[in-house]
């Protein structure tokens, strides 16, 4: 009886310590850029880290993924009549209970994408850290919610074409959204709940940018070129905002230099439970 | 072969050509290249390596095995289906069909300005395509070399190897999927250091803990006695109370921010009474687990008058030390055994459990007692005037009961 217990508890052990093997893959997958119009990428990461860049001239898209075998499965689907590829990878579920997750490794994934056409950006990255940049892309629109991750969305240098607009929602996330100057969207919807946010207005600014803002439990950090007019449209509810360089009339904050400037920025704030902060670029 | 052995096995091949006389004594044991190139593989182990030579794997006689190269949506799939059949077959008796093209076995190129109008699946080799293949190309365990000029029709796939792209270009998919080195992970801790911190976790939580329940016995000691009487003596009910409780709470909440948002004084008082309602769950949760620590300090100290041991200090502070002591011990013993397979799991289910039982029954017990507030619910059924506690505990009652319960009805209200 004793015998066959231990014979039990010693297979029980086997199983788990062979479940915690990591067996790393990589893959790429890429396409050539021909005759294609547009393209429409949805992002699917369930886990890992995540970058995006431009990709070089004659690529419509190239993806590299390295991951564990055993805990990641890669996704990669392009469908040529609709123009729309699906990256990401998806978790294998295992029972982890009782196994050590020690030498296990998250999916490490780079993913890049042609300039040359108008790209579409959809999607959904839970955790790890994400890190976008969308300069120089003819970007036309972007879409992206991340959860529990660290995300940051840099506009390198301003995008080509015609953005229609750009919507980011970030849940329990540490957003940056650097360099939005650069981001030729005609608008921008950023929604955060749970972390805190840096919105940075720096780069080759447009005539006029509107954007609105919703800051849940977190602090919101903006940072705005002190050669931009600003007005603010602030609905808040117990949460502070640094008023320093503007002039306040009623729920409205306008800067000084708004009236005058060739740079403005409209920008719709709901803060709940959390501070504004505004730091002046030089 | 990769290109990096290629160049080095080059390398060698040169020196040791330049170098013969003096290593091998001669040329003469060098006819042709080959043998150097031989021999140059001989010495660095990598005879293994070289490949098979290059040949057309014949078609199997009745079609089956079959690979279907036109569609290629489970290249993980077709990995382990080919590597199945070269693990099970001997290469020279290996019978693939290739619906709509060939199977080849080693290197294999298509020459600037040839044309191949079918699939290609090439198996330990490298394909080389300079010019025009008009359907799909599979490599395993080999890369595909995308030449200036070389075209494609169909998809690239690379199972175990990679794509390697100077110019060529390819319709579909261009894939590559190979075993990989994993990333270089974080220092891993040593057991030791990974010990050390838990402890220091648990020691930081025992002293917050402590600190907390130290300003309870302060300044809200009568509060607190009840709290912890009321654990003492309607244990169970405590704990059904509080696993009610945590089921009701989230409904509580929405109804009374409904019941409010009904009138317009209450939709202002909304805000405030969402961090009042915060506030109390916290304050009944916290000041219940402490309360269960007490009770068990005090119980334990009590034991151990009724046997006649001189107990130091029998006050609420030793109480509450000697109880958070004890529900932290459970902890211990997972920082200690944590790492352990399968035990360090069931430890931390066993230590989880028993926390959450305990608070569980002290959140009840806060509301059975309203907080303290409502000292007739400890559940002493005995009058206070008539026995102390310290009477029943200290007492020896051999074979004799402390205390009757005594008949219903004679319960005294406070």
């Amino acid at each position: 009886m004793k015998g066959t217990l231990a014979l039990v508890l010693l297979s029980l052990t086997g199983t788990a310590v062979a479940a915690q093997t990591p067996t790393p893959r990589a893959l790429t997958s890429a396409r050539h850029l021909t005759d294609q119009q547009s393209l429409r990428v949805l992002l699917d990461f369930a886990g890992g880290d995540v970058t995006l860049r431009p990709a070089p001239e004659n690529t419509l898209y190239h993806y590299e993924l390295v991951y564990d075998a055993e805990r990641a499965s890669p996704l990669t689907l392009y469908d040529a009549t609709t123009g729309t590829v699906r990256l990401g990878v998806e978790k294998i579920r295992h029972n982890t209970f009782f196994a050590s997750r020690a030498g296990t490794f998250s999916p490490t994934a780079t993913v890049q994408l042609t300039q040359a056409i108008p790209v579409t950006i959809e999607g959904s990255i839970t955790s790890g850290d994400t890190d976008i940049d969308l300069g120089g892309l003819t970007l036309k629109r972007l879409d992206l919610t991340t959860s529990a991750a660290r995300m940051t969305i840099r506009f390198s240098a301003p995008t080509a074409g015609q953005c229609d607009g750009a919507i980011i929602r970030s849940h329990a996330t540490e957003t940056h959204l650097l360099q939005l100057g650069n981001s030729r969207c005609t608008s921008i919807r950023f929604e955060s709940d749970a972390g805190p946010a840096v919105l940075d207005f720096s780069g080759d600014f447009p005539d006029s940018l509107r954007m609105s803002a919703e800051a849940t439990l977190g602090t919101l950090m903006l940072r705005i070129p002190r050669s931009v007019g600003v007005r603010l449209v602030v609905d808040r509810w117990l949460a502070a905002i640094a008023q320093d360089g503007f002039t306040r009339d009623g729920n409205t904050w306008v800067s000084s230099t708004y009236a005058t400037s060739t740079h403005r920025l409209d920008l719709d704030l709901k803060a709940a439970a959390g501070g504004v902060r505004i730091e002046w670029l030089p | 072969m990769q290109i990096g052995n290629r160049a080095l096995l080059i390398g060698i091949t040169l020196f040791l050509t330049a170098t013969a006389p003096v290593v091998a004594g001669g040329p003469r044991h060098f006819t042709d290249l080959a043998q150097r190139i031989d021999a140059v593989r001989n010495l660095l182990g990598w005879q293994q390596d070289q490949g098979v030579a290059p040949r057309i794997i014949p078609e199997a006689a009745n079609g089956s095995p079959s690979i279907d190269l036109d569609h290629l949506v489970n290249p993980s799939g077709l990995e382990a289906t080919l590597r199945n059949f070269l693990a099970t077959s001997p290469l020279d008796d290996l019978r693939i069909t290739v619906p709509g093209g060939q199977a080849r076995l080693g290197d294999y190129a298509l020459g600037t300005g040839d044309s191949l109008l079918s699939h290609l699946l090439i198996l330990r080799g490298d394909a080389f395509i300079y010019g025009h293949l008009a359907g799909s190309v599979v490599t395993l365990d080999g890369d595909i070399v995308l030449g200036a000029g070389g075209r494609v029709d169909g998809e690239a796939l690379a199972l175990g190897g990679q794509v390697r792209d100077f110019g060529g270009q390819v319709a579909g998919e261009i894939r590559a999927m190979r075993e990989a080195t994993a990333p270089v992970p974080s220092p891993r801790v040593s057991p030791l250091a990974a010990l050390a911190r838990s402890g220091a976790g648990l020691l930081g939580t025992f002293l917050t803990l402590t600190a907390l329940g130290f300003g309870l016995v302060l300044f809200g000691k009568a509060n607190l006695d009840v709290v912890s009487d009321t654990v003492t003596h309607s244990f169970g009910r405590a704990f059904l109370v509080g696993l009610l409780g945590q089921i009701l709470l989230l409904p509580t909440f929405g109804m009374l921010v409904v019941g409010l948002a009904l009138t317009v004084v209450g939709v202002l008082l909304i805000p405030f009474a969402v961090i009042v309602y915060g506030l109390l769950v916290i304050v009944c949760v916290v000041g219940g687990f402490l309360a269960v620590a007490h009770a068990m300090g005090e119980t334990h100290a009590r034991r151990r008058m009724a046997r006649g041991i001189l107990v130091e200090y029998p006050n609420s502070y030793r109480y509450m030390l000697v109880g958070l002591a004890a529900v932290l011990s459970i902890w211990l013993i997972w920082v200690v055994f944590g790492w352990v397979p399968i035990a360090g799991g069931l430890i931390w289910s066993a230590a989880a459990l028993a926390t959450w039982v305990l608070g569980t029954t002290g959140f009840g017990a806060a509301l059975l007692s309203r907080a303290g507030i409502r000292a007739n619910f400890t559940g002493r059924l005995v009058p206070p005037e008539a026995m102390t506690d310290e009477y029943l505990w200290a007492t020896p009652q051999f074979g004799v009961p402390a205390v009757k319960r005594p008949p219903q009805g004679t319960r005294t209200d406070t």
